[in-house]
């Protein structure tokens, strides 16, 4: 999930809607209604068992799910012995977003996303910060029917060249995803995926076909605080970021660093160490502050020290491009060479202030600064 | 012990047994005391699908005045709804909470929920304040159910009313709870049906629950347990429920939670209690035993033991201990 917080998606929300209203946006083929069967196909990735059961084989949880029942995630349901996705072109939440919040500062930076999202999660983060919509289920809150095609026309409308899967987890509506993104390309537009990986091989496989960049929220660097904090599992996050990187999906990693919980420089030192090791030091990773949301309210907000040691560790670590998220304005915002240390692109929050990249290197050293820049 | 030796040595203790030690009407008693599950019986109420209205609504009667070894079953449902002031009743808004996921051969009988709401009715709730309802009127039409929002007796689906804006957390459970149960519902009837469950071994009362929150679907990894468990242990759910009747004229002891007529019997029966913990252990027994006559594996076996009995029996929320429970066949 996206770094913003709470406050700032129902800022963004609020101020398209408004922008909707006055007649900038959507098409009358875009309406609201409660038809289940318009928001229903048949999921991919799953197997049929005895008595009308399957097994869904989307992500590693891997649900048994019985007839008349949905899956963890809530949108994808059991009937008649068949498994079908109850969100496809069911969106609950749609933004111009600038790129940065995703945030992927590596992939065309300055230019924004057609941002969408429909309701379900495959975990559930007692930390989430976007619960209202990722915890629910369908006909929960408002929603509007917008098919593939249309959500690649309103990024062209929007001139938007990319468009962002994001807010709730895509994973769960992986049929929507994949071909609302092969209409973008069909149109010229990029798509991307925030997830936090817990995806099975298959599916990410298929969808690295039609994707141009992956974000991974990287919750935490052990097993632990996966079982208690998010009921899942890390290794499944860890062997989903070595597939993306040995596939050459340009990819990049958050981590929301939670006080007490997550944030041990133990901890994070094994976690760079690992990234360094398998992914090697050019992956992004992006290091952001917790607000108290959901069922975590006890904890205070991260303090800066600690975001700054983590910095710090990354740094030491060797990973050449540590970032702070959702802090006053910063100097780890930025992005720098790892040769010369010059800085290339200077960020305010996610606005860029100057970006000095020339033909994907820098200006002042040569050095090849790893990204999609055009 | 196995079932039928129990029930057969315990209908005859719970005679002997001084409503005091019993505490009959209440709901989450003392876990250390004793519980008592009224298994009420009429071979003729069923007849083929259909209930017969009468001889259904004799068996709640039935029930009841046996919990408290009263012979005005009217006296009793006034008690279950307003035993601590019975100036309630005039105000008391009650929510039967049905099961209609599987259709009509697989849900709560309407007759048998209509016959609760006028029983209640009858007792003094006024007209306009009993609810019957599950999740969707789509659910509760398809089981056989008329959409009524206006009338005495409404029947609706939760949908109308949406789910309470605040979050409510309790031990395992992170939820929002439908505004039937926080906003419109002084006291809940639970009025479930006796079915296996594939995930979590057995749908009975507890289970029954699920449709209270909006992600149930969060709430079945472990067999259910301890999500189960922790939603009747939660203050909306123990400080609302007067009463547990479990539909058990047709019961089902595999392939569920859908319709599996090769898995369904007619068990002609209604178990009734005030301990919701209580009621599903014996649900389970009941299950145990005809999976053991189909010649199938026991939910153990089949790793899908609703182990969220016993847990809720830990938590207090009832008695899980077969040992003292008192399945009295009426």
């Amino acid at each position: 999930m996206d770094g913003m917080n709470r406050r700032q998606f129902l800022k963004t929300t609020g101020g398209f809607c408004a922008l909707c209203a006055g007649g900038m946006c959507w098409s009358p083929l875009v309406f609201a209604d409660d038809d289940n069967a318009r928001y229903t196909i048949e999921a991919r990735h799953w197997e049929s068992l005895e008595n009308a059961r399957v097994r869904c084989k989307l992500c590693p949880r891997e649900c048994t799910v019985d007839d008349l029942e949905k899956g963890y995630c809530g949108v994808r349901e059991n009937e008649g012995g068949k498994y079908w996705s109850r969100v496809y072109g069911r969106l609950c939440s749609r933004n111009i977003d600038p790129i940065e919040k995703k945030p992927l500062f590596h992939f065309l930076p300055g230019t924004s996303a057609f941002s969408i999202a429909t309701v379900g999660c495959n975990v559930n983060c007692k930390f989430c910060q976007n619960w209202q919509i990722s915890q629910v289920g369908p006909g929960q809150v408002d929603e509007v029917y917008v098919p593939p095609d249309m959500v690649a026309e309103s990024a062209a409308r929007w001139q938007a060249p990319t468009i962002a899967y994001t807010y709730s987890e895509p994973v769960i509506f992986f049929e929507y995803m994949y071909d609302s993104a092969v209409e973008g390309h069909k149109r010229g537009i990029r798509s991307v995926m925030i997830t936090n990986g817990y995806i099975q091989e298959k599916p990410m496989k298929d969808l690295c076909a039609v994707l141009d960049a992956v974000k991974v929220d990287l919750k935490a660097f052990t097993e632990t605080f996966y079982r208690d904090q998010v009921t899942g599992e890390l290794k499944p996050v860890l062997d989903t970021l070595v597939r993306l990187k040995s596939w050459g999906m340009w990819t990049e990693i958050v981590y929301l660093m939670i006080p007490t919980l997550n944030d041990q420089p133990d901890d994070l030192r094994a976690m760079c160490r690992w990234i360094v090791q398998e992914l090697g030091p050019d992956v992004p990773v992006h290091f952001t502050r917790y607000h108290p949301e959901y069922l975590l309210m006890n904890l205070p907000i991260t303090p800066l020290s600690t975001m700054e040691t983590a910095y710090k560790i990354a740094k030491d670590a060797g990973i050449h491009f540590a970032y702070l998220g959702n802090v006053p304005p910063h100097d780890a915002e930025s992005t720098y060479c790892p040769n010369c240390n010059a800085r290339l692109i200077h960020r305010r929050g996610f606005t860029i202030q100057q970006n000095r990249i020339v033909r994907n290197s820098c200006p002042d050293c040569g050095t090849t600064i790893p990204g999609i820049w055009t | 012990m196995d079932r039928r030796r129990f029930i057969a040595t315990s209908a005859g203790i719970g005679i002997g047994l001084a409503l005091d030690e019993l505490n009959p009407l209440a709901v989450f008693g003392n876990p250390q005391g004793r519980s008592r599950v009224m298994v009420v019986r009429d071979p003729l109420a069923l007849s083929g699908a259909d209930l017969d209205p009468s001889r259904t609504a004799a068996m709640l009667d039935r029930g009841v005045t046996a919990i408290t070894g009263s012979s005005d079953p009217r006296e009793v449902w006034r008690t279950i709804i307003a035993s601590d002031n019975p100036g309630r009743l005039n105000t008391a808004k009650v929510a039967i909470k049905v099961n209609a996921l599987a259709g009509k051969r697989m849900s709560t009988h309407p007759v048998l929920a209509m016959a609760l709401a006028r029983k209640l009715l009858d007792a003094g709730v006024r007209d306009g304040n009993i609810l019957i309802w599950d999740r969707s009127d789509r659910e509760l039409a398809g089981a056989g159910y008329y959409i009524d929002q206006s009338g005495p007796i409404k029947v609706m689906g939760s949908e109308h009313m949406g789910f309470s804006d605040r979050l409510y957390s309790h031990r395992s459970i992170g939820s929002r709870f439908s505004k039937i149960v926080t906003e419109w519902a002084t006291d809940l009837i639970n009025l479930p049906v006796l079915k296996d469950h594939g995930i979590v071994g057995v749908s009975a009362g507890m289970k029954n629950l699920y449709a209270t929150v909006h992600n149930p679907f969060k709430y079945h990894p472990n067999v259910g347990d301890p999500y189960v468990a922790d939603l009747s242990d939660s203050p909306l759910i123990r400080d609302k429920l007067r009463l547990v009747i479990v539909d058990a004229f047709q019961a089902q002891c595999h392939g569920g939670p859908p319709f599996q007529p090769r898995w369904t019997w007619d068990e002609h029966a209604i178990l009734l209690s005030t301990d919701p913990v209580a009621v599903d252990r014996i649900g389970w027994a009941v299950i145990e035993d005809k999976r053991r006559e189909m010649g199938l594996p026991s939910l153990t076996e089949e790793k899908r033991e609703p182990r969220y009995i016993l847990t809720a029996g830990k938590l207090g929320v009832g008695v899980a201990d077969m040992e003292r429970i008192e399945q009295i066949d009426v």
